[in-house]
């Protein structure tokens, strides 16, 4: 297989029905890039149907959570040595037309990070109450707390330059279950480049959401703890590393 | 402090100092972790077996029924024992997912 500059990583986990047409919807795109399939330790035929499909493809022996599986993607990325990662979801809510568009803002070299902001994008998406409360609170946190605004810092559709993946690639600096707030407000204080563009966005397909119910509450309160952790370790690591230019 | 109190919390402490011993042997927790827990039922026993010395230190700090500050002390070093076992389930499940990955990627290059 010839290998392209750029690597699409889609983290799966028992999406049999979804992951076919979210394939062949992104290879319609006339961009030249690689497709790896991190496979969560699904208990369906997902890997089988990637298989079929001939994109790459990468098992994990058990479920990791979706951080763990797009971390497994970015080390990936930076063993092989790929200059830009795009990821997105597999249950067909991310529009694959946008890999194109996050394509040619990565290139200008200006960002490390290119979210895919489903509120920046002309088309009326519904979201449920609660997610909005949450979404807006994030949203006023990362702003008070980096002076950046991001409207949409829970999109799992990003793109990210090698700086970017090959940092969070190494073991503890990405989150195993779902990285989104934290993270980026980590990114932005150590001087990551993060824009957004616009994206449309989809319903699942099929199948049940990563975020509803019990586990909605469960997640606002790690991301909040998470966040202020960030907010800590910062300070300390500012603190140490101006120890060091003062030698 | 009642005498039935003490020779039953004696004894627990004997029973518990070696079941971990005998665990220690057949190698079925490693010296490691084992420390922490000889080091709290060495505690409770040697407390239960000076029960001048618990009196002296419960009249100190205010405790009337000299048991409950022995109770106090073994909870306390439960608590810390636990935050432990924590720490490190926390950095096991990090290398955990570390093993996984780099296996899932080798295994997938090795495919090809």
């Amino acid at each position: 297989m010839d290998k392209s500059e750029y690597l699409i990583i889609i983290p799966a986990y028992n999406e049999e029905q979804n992951i076919g047409s979210v394939l062949k919807e992104i290879r319609k795109q006339e961009n030249n890039f690689d497709v790896l399939v991190v496979d969560d330790g699904s208990g369906d035929r997902t890997r089988e149907i990637v298989e079929a499909a001939g994109e790459r493809l990468i098992i994990l022996p058990f479920n990791l959570g979706y951080g763990g599986a797009l971390q497994t993607g970015y080390k990936y990325a930076s063993i092989m040595g790929y200059k830009y990662v795009i990821q997105l979801d597999a249950d067909g809510q991310h529009n694959p037309e946008s890999i194109t568009e996050i394509i040619e803002k990565l290139k200008t070299g200006l960002y490390d990070i290119v979210i895919g902001s489903r509120f920046l994008s002309t088309q009326s998406f519904s979201v449920s109450v609660f997610k909005r409360i949450a979404i807006r609170m994030f949203r006023y946190i990362i702003k008070i707390s980096t002076g950046v605004k991001i409207t949409d810092p829970t999109s799992g559709l990003q793109g990210l330059s090698q700086r970017a993946f090959t940092y969070y690639s190494l073991q503890g600096n990405y989150p195993e279950d779902y990285p989104d707030t934290d993270t980026l407000i980590y990114m932005i204080l150590s001087n990551y480049r993060v824009t957004e563009i616009p994206a449309d966005m989809r319903h699942r397909n099929f199948g049940r959401s990563m975020h509803g119910g019990i586990k909605a509450v469960y997640y606002l309160i790690k991301m909040l703890v998470s966040i202020l952790v960030v907010l800590l370790r910062d300070k300390a690591r500012v603190e140490v590393d101006r120890g060091w230019m003062s030698k | 402090m009642d005498v039935e109190v003490k020779v039953v919390i004696l004894f627990v402490g004997i029973i518990f100092v070696l079941a971990v011993l005998r665990l220690l042997v057949k190698g079925k927790i490693n010296e490691r972790n084992s420390l922490l827990w000889l080091l709290g039922s060495l505690v409770i026993l040697v407390l239960s077996s000076m029960p001048d010395a618990l009196d002296v230190v419960a009249r100190a700090v205010g405790v009337h029924y000299p048991p409950t500050l022995l109770f106090l002390l073994s909870i306390l070093v439960i608590l810390f024992i636990l935050l432990y076992q924590s720490i490190q389930i926390s950095i096991l499940q990090g290398k955990c997912n570390e093993l996984a990955q780099q296996l899932s990627i080798l295994k997938a290059r090795n495919n090809k």
